[in-house]
């Protein structure tokens, strides 16, 4: 051994570690998996997550959107009808109610005196507070139908009042009344259109604007308030399970 | 270790570089001893050992879309281990500290063959050299490098490696003849 030359030694060794095979522990390979697993698990279930939570948060907008859609869509042309109808009728609608009123009164009146003399009364009382009336309510520069009709009705009614003069008298009174009401009617509605006729000046508008397009909704997705100043503030959210209106708050 | 398998090395080199766990797994299994047997004259003790070998699979499965063909698969495997070890032991640098020469008559393998040394016992007598003297003569007596491969290897001279590389038959000769005198001494007692 001490005699044999470097490379004979070191051909010992290597012919004897040539095949030499040494049984590795059971659960290496385990750890080797493991090792070769998280490469895997990383650089996919970040991926994984971020699309999750977009396909989540997509789903849910989706999902809450289209439950408002559908059922607002259907209500919302109701709303918009009878918020229409509302718009002009209402006050025609209050006017009849106090004219209904005035009526029973004057019925009340009536029943005291003769009904016959009333009644012709009426017919005569008629024609001359519908001509008085038009006569008026082209004074009160604001006439329209349903005025007309409002004005026959009080017609109809007034005349039962013994005195014609009276009459003329209480319907002066009320077309004044009903002439005040209406341009108030008008008024707003000119508001109204004045809002919508504004114009897009700020982001606000450009908000609304796009929301009005889109979310059909009387309540819609999001509403700013805006004026000159550019100051735009939130005044109505609808974001299915979430709403706020501040215009319903005051 | 034997594993009646019917694929052949190229057939499992394709299966992981499609990335198939299985064909990882059976690559593993039919190379692995061997691949320890490699580790094991690198390392100091076989938990050393084992850690490289794990360390090199994990290369191996990486690299090996990079495996052109050129050369035995089995080869670019232990090619791939042996730098694995060379890493570890660049990495944990430690001071060459001699074992004391004592120690080499603790655990005597039991599979002790007069005359010719069991791989076993070369095995523990290599373990036994200081890192330095290990590395140097690893690469140099069974891996085939030259004094220059070794050098620029390992960050070192050439006349360091070959100082070493002496350094390092003598001791294990010195060992040897300790192993074969232990033996004769316990046979002839």
């Amino acid at each position: 051994m001490q005699h044999m030359p470097d490379k004979d030694f070191d051909k010992l060794f290597k012919d004897s570690f040539m095949d030499a095979e040494i049984e590795p522990s059971a659960n290496l390979w385990g750890n080797i998996a493991g090792q070769l697993e998280p490469k895997r698990k990383r650089s996919f279930p970040i991926l994984w997550v971020a699309a999750a939570s977009v396909a989540v948060v997509v789903s849910v907008m989706l999902f809450t959107q289209g439950q408002d859609k559908v059922y607002l869509q259907g209500a919302a042309q109701e709303i918009a009808t009878v918020r229409s109808l509302e718009g002009t009728p209402t006050s025609s609608i209050a006017a009849a109610e106090e004219t209904t009123t005035v009526s029973a009164a004057v019925l009340t009146e009536a029943k005291r005196t003769n009904i016959s003399p009333v009644r012709a009364a009426v017919a005569k009382v008629e024609i001359a507070t519908i001509e008085d009336v038009q006569e008026k309510s082209f004074v009160a520069m604001q006439p329209s139908e349903k005025n007309e009709h409002l004005v026959i009705k009080r017609g109809e009614v007034k005349p039962l009042d013994v005195t014609p003069t009276v009459t003329t008298a209480k319907e002066n009174q009320t077309m004044y009344a009903s002439a005040d009401t209406k341009p108030v009617d008008y008024f707003e509605q000119a508001e109204e259109s004045d809002t919508n006729k504004k114009g897009i000046r700020n982001v606000g508008d450009l908000i609304n604007y796009v929301v009005d397009k889109v979310d059909k909704r009387d309540k819609k997705l999001i509403k700013f308030d805006t004026d000159d100043d550019d100051n735009s503030s939130i005044i109505g959210l609808n974001i299915g399970f979430l709403k706020l209106n501040k215009k319903n708050n005051k | 270790m034997k594993v009646a398998n019917t694929y052949t090395l190229d057939e499992l080199m394709k299966g992981c570089k499609a990335g198939n766990r299985q064909m990882q797994e059976m690559l593993y299994k039919q190379t692995a001893s061997k691949m320890l047997a490699v580790c094991m004259r690198y390392a100091k003790d076989r938990m050393e050992a084992e850690d490289v070998l794990q360390m090199g699979y994990v290369k191996i499965f990486q690299k090996v879309k990079e495996f052109k063909g050129e050369g035995s698969f089995e080869g670019w495997i232990r090619r791939i281990m042996v730098n694995t070890a060379i890493e570890s032991y660049r990495k944990n640098l430690r001071t060459l500290n001699v074992v004391p020469i004592e120690d080499a008559y603790e655990q005597p393998s039991t599979g002790f063959d007069f005359g010719s040394l069991g791989m076993q016992d070369l095995m523990k007598v290599i373990q036994k050299l200081a890192d330095g003297y290990r590395m140097v003569f690893n690469m140099y007596a069974i891996e085939g490098y030259s004094h220059k491969e070794i050098a620029e290897t390992l960050g070192i001279s050439e006349g360091a490696s070959k100082s070493q590389l002496s350094r390092a038959r003598a001791i294990l000769q010195q060992e040897i003849l300790k192993l074969e005198g232990f033996g004769y001494a316990t046979h002839a007692g």
